[in-house]
């Protein structure tokens, strides 16, 4: 072999040698070499190297790296490897040695990790939770841009989308309790008590995120048993925004704006009418409704650790219906007023002061028949504290809430009742982290009503959240409720105790940018119900449980998104008059929905398809006449021994975003139970018992058309 | 030299010499003042250079690794150095490297935030790096933008005659559709304010930022020019090279500018 080909073969080879061979060997004498890797998951990454004599250099994106060292040592160096978001880490090589680093993560605080499973709904980073975006609430099918029709998607939920209420794991409508920037709002629907509730008098357009807790609640929230729905308004803004919006329904505005030097303003004004829907879609025009919202929120700044904020609201909602079964009108309308004071006593420790006044009329007239006019008035005191320690989340806070209802029937006959209460609460909550990767929510909640003879009621609640990975999340929670409930019943017997539920839930999310999956199982344990004696008192003898699984998923895609949710439930109470165990009325066995939405250009559509098993009713065995009374008195069979149909509803919706004169326009529009099937709220019987009528939903097949012009 | 000894000491050569493609530059030296990190970082913008932008990257990483509490400013420059990444990286047509570097440098900008609140040009560099994102997440675009927004309307707030706060809205309102009061038009405002607060700034504290003040008027010239007012364009792109003759973008501008007229 000659010198030539000796040559170029030891040429060939250096060049041909792989780099990756030669760094993993190590480097010469005045190099350190080596590869720095995420620990869990393996992944590269590129970190930051740093030898205590000051040489630095940065890792590839491959996570290898080169480390020259100015003064060649004959020991070891020590090496500080940094990556945001990961454990800085110190290691010791040798000069020429190729060394391997695996970071961990640098552990959550515990305010930015939901320890006890909630859904929520917000633009800000999510909490290792289940998320909707804020845009959502416009993009879901069926949502009709209300959020609490929105949250009817979220794991947990088994109600329709025919009604607004939220039915928590088989929990009735009014075990559920909302809260509007921290104000306790106990009638949160526009046509509640009619049939069923028709649309939140939350309007979307200033809300600025939400979260619904189905277990685990936060023991803030008190006199709810089955969950908690969190809204939080727009705050202080820094730029103005705001937008009008013409549909068939009518008008909606909002507007928002920083006040120089003062603070800012976010308001609304929304007015609706069903009489071109009903045209549009071809409906007799014997039922028509009217609404009327308005909210505003003023947010000071007194300096810039003080805060104040005064809020005002009114809704107004009329149903009129002139059909075969006579006329009747009905009506209601909310106030609330409330002025806040927050205080930055550091940057770790703020306390915040309310006092809110709301005002709940509903009025119900059928001329010859009845004519009764209810009042729910509420005063509250909250006062509440955060503190943050890094480690812990210090929450505590008490609340007062005065509450007077007062109904006055004036048909048939004349009939006037009322009644008045005092609830005192005390709350505590340390959300904090054991481990790195454990995280324990401990609280407690004492309340008190002096309509009752008994002592305070005490729910101790514990969550925990363990994350064997950073994309997965196993949530355990275990808590005691209490639900004073009824203000007329309490008052006939101040010997009841508060109704109580004791929650156990196990969760398991998978979160990751494109993927969300919650698998949870839970048990839901009613205990002290109230229970209707013969003598017209009534006793803590209920009980019940509702127990039963659900599974969610979203998949994210570049241009689609789809979200697949499942409930399973079983539920048996004994409660009110039902004295032996019976399926709850609210037990939905199993519901499913499917939402499908894809963009196309500026074009985006949704599709969504819910299906759940019939509700339980009480069947009619038959009719007797009643000589005294001159009239049919009905025989009722089983309690909730039958079910309703299986419920269907397939929804399209989609909007359009164009430019007019350089101005950003939004087209929206949707088609409502695009199969129009025909599905059963519940049975009327008339006044003899003689026949069963169907009283179908109010969503039969429906076309909605919309102009959103958003300013910004 | 034999053929013999000119492939001994190519193969010495080969064999010892970093490969830049496979392990990363070397070592940088040990980083003496924020000064020489921050020189190096106009060094990397004036020439556009990514591997002068990631010694600058490391010098600074140095710098806040050997401080025990967290410093507001290196964080920022941080934020700041990562910003020149990911527009490098995303004009070079690297999407991972420019994701990277834009994820950084957001949580770079936040941690400035809370460290220091009043700071308003980390609010700004939010900002703008949320307007980058949306390179990365076409789908998020009215949320992203609409999170911009707000973002530079803080740090206007906390501190409006900031000029380097102006100057990154004024960039960023260049991208900005103008149906949502964006493109040249909504730009121009904000840059002529930056360019009026530059030439009123007295920069003393050399930990504070400092840069800026031609590159306002390079931009100040990319608008004129997509205004057609090639003779302001010309003007401003002078001006830009006159206060610093070395800076890039202004001479890339002007080469526009040339083919435009």
């Amino acid at each position: 072999m000659n010198a030539k080909i000796v040559v170029l073969s030891l040429s060939l080879l250096a060049v041909l040698w792989p780099a990756r061979a030669r760094a993993e060997q190590g480097g010469g004498p005045d190099v350190i070499e080596g590869k720095i890797f995420d620990k869990e998951t393996k992944d590269p990454l590129p970190a930051y190297i740093l030898s205590e004599a000051g040489e630095g250099c940065s890792a590839d994106g491959r996570g290898l790296f080169r480390l020259q060292i100015g003064k060649p040592a004959a020991g070891k160096i020590k090496l500080t490897v940094f990556l945001l978001g990961y454990k800085k880490k110190d290691v010791e090589a040798k000069p020429g040695e190729f060394v391997s680093i695996g970071l961990e993560l640098e552990p959550l605080a515990p305010r930015e990790i939901s320890v006890s499973a909630d859904s929520i709904v917000s633009d800000a980073p999510h909490q290792k939770t289940i998320t909707l975006r804020k845009m959502d609430v416009y993009r879901l099918p069926g949502a009709a841009a209300d959020p609490v029709y929105a949250s009817h998607v979220m794991p947990g939920i088994n109600s329709s989308p025919d009604a607004s209420s939220l039915l928590i794991r088989g929990g009735g409508p009014d075990e559920v309790a909302y809260f509007f920037d921290g104000i306790e709002i106990l009638h949160p629907f526009l046509s509640e008590s009619l049939h069923e509730s028709y649309f939140s008098i939350f309007d979307n357009q200033v809300v600025e995120a939400f979260n619904v807790a189905t277990s685990g609640l936060h023991p803030k929230f008190g006199d709810a048993l089955s969950g908690a729905m969190d809204l939080t308004a727009k705050d202080l803004l820094v730029r103005s925004e705001g937008g009008v919006g013409l549909s068939v329904m009518g008008l909606n505005s909002y507007a928002g704006f920083p006040i120089r030097g003062v603070g800012s303003f976010v308001g609304s004004y929304d007015r609706g009418y069903s009489d071109i829907l009903t045209r549009l879609n071809s409906r007799e025009g014997d039922r028509d409704f009217r609404t009327e919202h308005a909210f505003g929120k003023g947010v000071f700044r007194l300096n810039s650790s003080q805060t104040l904020r005064v809020y005002g609201l009114y809704d107004g909602y009329h149903y009129a219906e002139d059909g075969d079964g006579g006329a009747f009108n009905l009506g209601s309308k909310n106030w609330m007023a409330a002025l806040s004071w927050t205080a930055s006593w550091s940057k770790a420790l703020v306390t915040k002061a309310l006092f809110a006044a709301t005002r709940f009329d509903l009025s119900f007239d059928q001329p010859d028949v009845v004519r009764v006019q209810n009042r729910d008035d509420l005063r509250q005191l909250r006062l509440e504290a955060i503190w943050d320690l890094d480690r812990h989340f210090l929450e505590w806070g008490a609340d007062l809430r005065t509450r007077r209802v007062e109904t006055e029937l004036s048909e048939p006959g004349a009939l006037r009742y009322a009644s008045r209460g005092r609830r005192l609460g005390f709350h505590l909550n340390d959300k904090f982290r054991l481990a790195d990767r454990l995280y324990l929510n401990a609280g407690f909640r004492i309340s008190s009503l002096d309509l009752l003879r008994r002592g305070a009621a005490f729910d101790p609640r514990i969550s925990a959240a363990y994350l064997p990975t950073k994309n997965d999340v196993f949530r355990f929670s275990v808590g005691t409720y209490h639900q004073y409930g009824d203000y007329y019943l309490l008052a006939r017997n101040p010997d009841l105790r508060p109704k109580a539920a004791f929650h156990y839930a196990l969760s398991y999310d998978r979160i990751m940018d494109d993927l969300e999956l919650r698998a949870t199982a839970y048990d839901k344990e009613y205990r002290d119900l109230y229970l209707n004696g013969s003598d017209g008192s009534a006793g803590n003898g209920g009980f019940g449980f509702a127990r039963g699984a659900e599974l969610f998923l979203k998949k994210k895609g570049p241009r689609s998104e789809i979200i697949l949710v499942y409930n399973f439930l079983r539920s048996r109470r004994k409660e009110n008059d039902l004295l032996n165990p019976a399926p709850s009325p609210y037990e939905i066995v199993h519901s499913a929905t499917a939402i499908l939405t894809r963009t196309i250009g500026k074009t985006e559509v949704g599709l969504r398809y819910s299906i759940a098993s019939g509700r339980p009713y009480t069947p009619l065995a038959g009719r007797e006449w009643d000589p005294a009374d001159q009239i049919f008195s009905p025989i009722w069979g089983e309690p909730y021994s039958d079910r309703y149909p299986v419920y269907s509803r397939l929804d399209l919706t989609g909007n359009a975003r164009f430019n007019i004169w350089k101005r950003f326009v939004v087209l929206y529009f949707g088609l409502t139970n695009v199969l129009d099937n025909k599905n059963i709220l519940r049975y009327d019987y008339g006044d003899d018992y003689a026949g069963r009528k169907d009283q179908q939903s109010i969503f039969g097949r429906s076309f909605f058309l919309g102009i959103y012009i958003p300013f910004f | 030299m034999s053929l013999k000894r000119l492939g001994l000491i190519l193969v010495l050569v080969l064999l010892f010499f970093p490969i830049c493609s496979e392990i990363p530059l070397a070592g940088c030296p040990a980083p003496q003042t924020l000064e020489e990190a921050k020189s190096k970082l106009q060094e990397g913008v004036n020439n556009w250079n990514p591997a002068t932008l990631e010694s600058s990257r490391n010098l600074f990483l140095a710098l806040l690794l050997k401080n025990p509490e967290p410093n507001g400013f290196l964080l920022y420059y941080m934020a700041l150095v990562d910003y020149r990444l990911a527009a490098f990286h995303l004009s070079a047509g690297n999407a991972a490297a420019g994701e990277r570097y834009v994820s950084e440098g957001q949580q770079y900008a936040t941690k400035a935030v809370d460290v220091d609140p009043s700071f308003g040009e980390p609010h700004a560099l939010y900002a703008f790096l949320l307007g980058l994102e949306l390179a990365f997440h076409p789908e998020r675009a009215m949320t992203l933008g609409m999170k911009s927004f707000e973002w530079f309307d803080k740090a206007l707030d906390i501190d409006p005659g900031n000029p380097r706060i102006n100057l990154l809205k004024g960039i960023s309102q260049i991208y900005v559709p103008e149906a949502f009061g964006g493109g040249p038009d909504g730009a121009l405002p904000y840059l002529e304010k930056s360019a009026d607060l530059f030439e009123k700034e007295d920069i003393r504290d050399p930990r504070k930022p400092s840069w800026g003040k031609e590159e306002v008027h390079a931009y100040l010239g990319r608008v004129f020019r997509m205004k057609k007012d090639f003779d302001k364009a010309k003007s401003h792109l002078t001006k830009a090279l006159e206060i610093n003759p070395d800076f890039g973008l202004a001479k890339a501008e002007l080469q526009a500018l040339a083919k435009n007229e």
